[in-house]
């Protein structure tokens, strides 16, 4: 056990610390990141979708923080979290576009150009909000078309292989 | 003309209208559970045959049974040591036809053991973040499992004469071999003892535990799964005993419960039940307090802010026994500390007559006192009206840790405001606190009606109570203010999730759910809506619904008692919608094709040959053509006009009296009826729709036409029943009515999961990510926490 010692806390400094803020009211955790293709605008939108309780307890976030702080906070978690690996070894980190919410989820967009990454397959992890609940759930649909693909992330699961 | 609209053909004669339709199986993937085919035949093979137990209509059998366990439990609360001693006496009443010859109990705390398969069984995440990390909150929790010495500790199992009885602890269930076999009809009497440690639930989760407050030094519990009790027996699974893993919840009996609560005597206890000994643990005054309450018009203090910080301020030193009982109960939970206030309103309509109560640290102020009891009545008033009079004499709402949980008469809801650490007096709520405490005290009051009084069996049937309570509570919220932010019960908000594919179907046991909130909550409670909204109508539905309600109010029932009931009382045939909603996962696609044009050929030389000129001269010239005038091409019968003759004056589309005679005497050869017919001036539209997602449900259309005016259209899912894949429908409009545009499913109420195949001609739809970076000037996140709100 102590050898964790220093990077367990490392973690917490960074990210986990259990604020006052309330228990969550459900007892499943899921999140979804939709990737997809359009060809339209030749980009690979992406959209992930959370709980917006689960998202703030992942970040310590209080109501009354500076929403621009936040902001910067989220994009760095979600560079975390979010990755998308090529064959070849190297990370692509998408664009930041932005965050939106109502009361219940938290929307969080990014985007990559179409020609970066069609017909290549990635490995791509989302392990978003896995630190905090052990059952948590991410759902990874990659939309072509009318067509989509499902890729379904659980702790400890890794990534999966996805072909654009 | 209808500008975009493609004329395929015009008829000679209207039978040529009639297209023959050609039937294909199309055989869909998304059918775990094996039940593709005719997506209309009748669920006959998927449902259990009826029996004398569970009747064809889905009603309770004629000899319907149940079994019956009452307690009389003495329990201690240990405020230092956070753990409960208690002593219980079951009474077992065997009602149903077998001999048993032993019983099982649930352990449920087992669940908390280190080693239980619960714990074993959970995966942990080392990989986010950085390499080699672990996240704090995992590790936190896996130190807490590891040092906490959790689970019952069983100190004693006897008879009624205090013999020991032999039992067998396996997991989260005890097996208790009776001396005598129980027969039909008899009753068994023993007694357990039994201690444990209450669980600090935001370290370990769960639906009960204790909360410590730093800065006053006090705890406040909320106490439930913490009594041996029995497992449900029943006609369907014998024994229900499969292990408590921590998602599949209970399956309990009906039983009369007298509790005797052993607290510091400063303690006020929050129960299922009725206080029986009010003068031993009340004031004089919290009695008349009580007694003012029951006809207020607004929620009474009974313990006020001022005595609940004056309150948590002591320690006492002696203990006071609270006693509750509750009639006709699956399970008792209750909730204790020195910091509650509490309030109290009367509810009584109907068959109700009830004491609606909130208990709460003053850190839920000031979003509790205003709130709770309000929204507990709101929910009796309509889930009332949806299902049957609620018949208990309190329902109460607890805060505590616990985020949201259901028992018998008590709930447990967690949202509280944000206090400001510098001045405690400063307290905000943000509008997902204030909505997310409406929302949940709604959903966990509502569980009151499923599955407390309408027992399914939850450890088996998740969807059976949250997705027919989910489904309610959409009706509740919504009958608490205008666009109240319902998170489930609207079709569009399940689109996503009916798009992916890694879905399993509604009829799934518990454990083996994925996505769990979408699945057993928003799936099931969404179809209910739509059922209602666009398939039965609001009348039919809300008959059957209310009337599976008081069928199974106090009895267990199943899923075919649910599907067998609502169309028993509808008389509509539903199995297609069960069939494609709770058996398989596919979803609602349907794309408008094509939109075929035909006119009535009149056979009318004098109409029909101007009318084929105009459609031919509408065609473009061909490039040849083009050309040949370009190069100003001369031709022969220009230089020789004797090569031209009586055809180079008349085209095909010249009408000549053979024309005229061989119309007149077709004219004459037909009947007055057919003559009339071929004066119709209509236009005759043909409709091809294919369903690309596999659920057949009705196809409600919207008309646009040439005039500006507008028409809506509601075409029943049978229109499917010849081929699930793949069909036509054929409209008769005015000579006027000229279509520019159809549009399918405009409401958005059948969650349709590709709306860009739902316009006829196709329309461009942007995506959401293109809608955002659309609105400019866009405030960053505005409504993460926006509208702070101070009192
Ligand atoms: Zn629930």
């Amino acid at each position: 056990m102590r050898p964790f010692f220093s990077k367990v806390f490392f973690c917490l400094s960074l990210a986990v610390l259990l604020s006052a803020s309330q228990a969550h009211a459900h007892r499943y955790h899921f999140g979804l990141t939709e990737l997809s293709v359009n060809e339209r605008t030749q980009s690979l939108e992406i959209a992930h979708r959370f709980f917006v309780a689960d998202v703030e307890r992942a970040l310590s976030l209080s109501a009354g923080k500076e929403m621009q702080d936040a902001q910067k906070q989220m994009e760095l978690y979600v560079n975390q979290h979010f990755q998308m690996r090529s064959k070849a070894g190297e990370v692509i980190t998408p664009k930041w576009v932005g965050v939106e919410s109502d009361v219940h989820d938290v929307w969080i967009y990014q985007e990559i150009p179409l020609a970066k990454v069609q017909g290549e397959s990635f490995m791509v992890r989302q392990s978003m909000l896995m630190e905090i609940e052990r059952d948590q759930v991410n759902t990874l649909n990659l939309t072509r078309g009318g067509d989509t693909q499902t890729f379904t992330l659980k702790p400890g699961a890794g990534g999966a292989v996805v072909k654009f | 003309m209808a500008l975009t609209m493609t004329i395929k053909t015009f008829c000679r004669h209207l039978g040529a209208v009639l297209v023959g339709f050609t039937c294909t199986t199309a055989a869909f993937a998304a059918d775990p559970l094996n039940v593709t085919g005719d997506k209309f035949r009748q669920l006959d093979e998927l449902l259990p045959t009826p029996n004398t137990y569970r009747a064809a209509s889905g009603a309770p059998g004629h000899e319907y049974w149940q079994q019956q366990a009452d307690y009389d439990i003495k329990v201690s609360l240990d405020d230092d040591k956070q753990r409960i001693t208690a002593s219980e006496t079951i009474t077992y009443k065997n009602n149903s036809p077998d001999t048993l010859r032993y019983l099982w109990l649930q352990l449920d705390q087992n669940r908390f053991k280190p080693n239980s398969s619960g714990n074993l069984a959970a995966p942990v995440d080392v990989q986010s973040i950085a390499p080699d990390t672990i996240p704090f909150r995992s590790f936190r929790r896996e130190v807490v499992s590891a040092e906490f010495e959790g689970g019952y500790q069983i100190t004693k199992v006897a008879d009624a004469r205090g013999r020991d009885l032999p039992h067998t602890i396996v997991d989260t269930n005890m097996r208790i071999d009776l001396p005598q076999p129980l027969k039909s009809g008899d009753s068994a009497t023993f007694r357990v003892d039994w201690e444990y440690n209450i669980i600090e639930q935001k370290a370990l989760g769960g639906r009960s535990g204790y909360e410590y407050f730093e800065r006053d030094g006090n705890y406040l519990y909320e106490i439930a799964q913490w009594f041996p009790r029995m497992a449900a027996y029943n006609d369907v699974s014998g024994w229900q005993n499969k292990q408590f893993l921590g998602r599949g919840e209970f399956a309990l009996e009906f039983g009369d419960y007298r509790v005797a609560i052993e607290v510091p005597a400063d303690h006020i206890v929050a129960s299922t039940g009725v206080l029986a000994n009010p003068q031993d643990v009340l004031t004089r005054e919290q009695r008349a307090r009580l007694k003012q309450a029951e006809t207020a018009k607004k929620p009474v203090m009974i313990v006020t802010k001022e005595e609940a910080l004056e309150n948590e301020k002591d320690r006492a030193t002696g203990r006071k026994t609270w006693v509750f009982e509750a009639e006709n109960v699956r399970d008792f939970a209750w909730a204790s500390s020195r910091k509650f206030l509490w309030d109290a309103q009367g509810y009584k309509k109907g068959g109700t007559d009830t004491m609606a109560m909130s208990f709460y640290p003053e850190e839920g102020t000031p979003l509790w006192d205003k709130y709770s009891t309000e929204a507990i009545i709101h929910t009796m008033d309509v889930y009332n009206r949806y299902s049957f009079d609620y018949p208990y004499p309190t329902s109460i709402s607890v805060n505590g840790p616990v985020g949201g949980m259901e028992y018998p008469m008590i709930t447990f809801n967690g949202p509280r405001p944000e206090i400001d650490e510098e001045d405690r007096e400063k307290r905000t709520y943000s509008r997902r606190t204030k909505y997310g405490l409406i929302s949940v005290i709604i959903h966990e009051v509502g569980h009151n009606y499923y599955p407390m009084i309408v027992n399914s069996d939850e450890r088996q049937w998740t969807w059976m109570d949250e997705g027919l309570n989910t489904y309610v509570q959409f009706l509740a919220e919504q009958e608490w203010e205008e666009k109240y932010p319902s998170r489930r019960g609207d079709a569009r908000k399940i689109v996503e999730y009916m798009k992916s594919e890694n879905q399993v179907p509604i009829m799934t046991n518990s454990e083996s759910i994925l996505q769990f909130g979408n699945n057993a909550y928003g799936k099931p409670a969404t179809a209910l809506n739509i059922l209602r909204e666009s398939i039965m109508g609001r009348e039919l539905f809300d008959f059957a619904f209310r009337e599976y309600a008081q069928r199974w109010k106090f009895k267990r029932p199943m899923p075919a008692d649910f599907f067998r009931t609502m169309e028993d009382a509808s008389g509509i045939d539903l199995d297609w919608f069960w069939r494609g909603w709770f058996y398989t996962t596919d979803h609602v696609d349907i794309s408008i094709d094509q939109v075929k044009h035909y006119t009535v050929g009149t056979k009318n030389p004098d109409v029909e040959n101007p009318w084929k000129r105009e459609r031919f001269l509408e065609e473009p010239e061909t490039v040849t053509v083009q050309k040949n005038r370009a190069n100003k091409m001369t031709r022969i019968v220009d230089a020789k006009p004797e090569l031209s003759d009586f055809y180079n004056e008349h085209d095909e589309f010249d009408v000549s009296n053979a024309d005229r005679n061989s119309y007149q005497g077709m004219l004459e050869g037909l009947e007055d009826w057919e003559r009339d017919l071929l004066n119709v001036e209509s236009n005759v539209y043909v409709l091809d729709f294919s369903n690309v997602g596999g659920l057949v449900m009705p196809i409600i259309l919207k008309l646009d036409y040439s005039d500006g005016s507008s028409e809506e259209l509601r075409i029943p899912a049978e229109i499917w029943t010849r081929n699930a894949a793949k069909t036509s429908k054929m409209l008769v409009r005015g000579k006027d009515k000229l279509l520019t545009s159809v549009t399918v499913d405009p409401h958005w109420e059948m969650a349709d999961i590709d709306v860009e195949n739902n316009f006829y001609p196709r329309r461009i739809i942007k995506s959401r990510l293109e809608l955002f970076k659309d609105e400019e000037s866009r405030n960053l996140m505005k409504d993460w926490e926006e509208e702070l709100k101070e009192d």
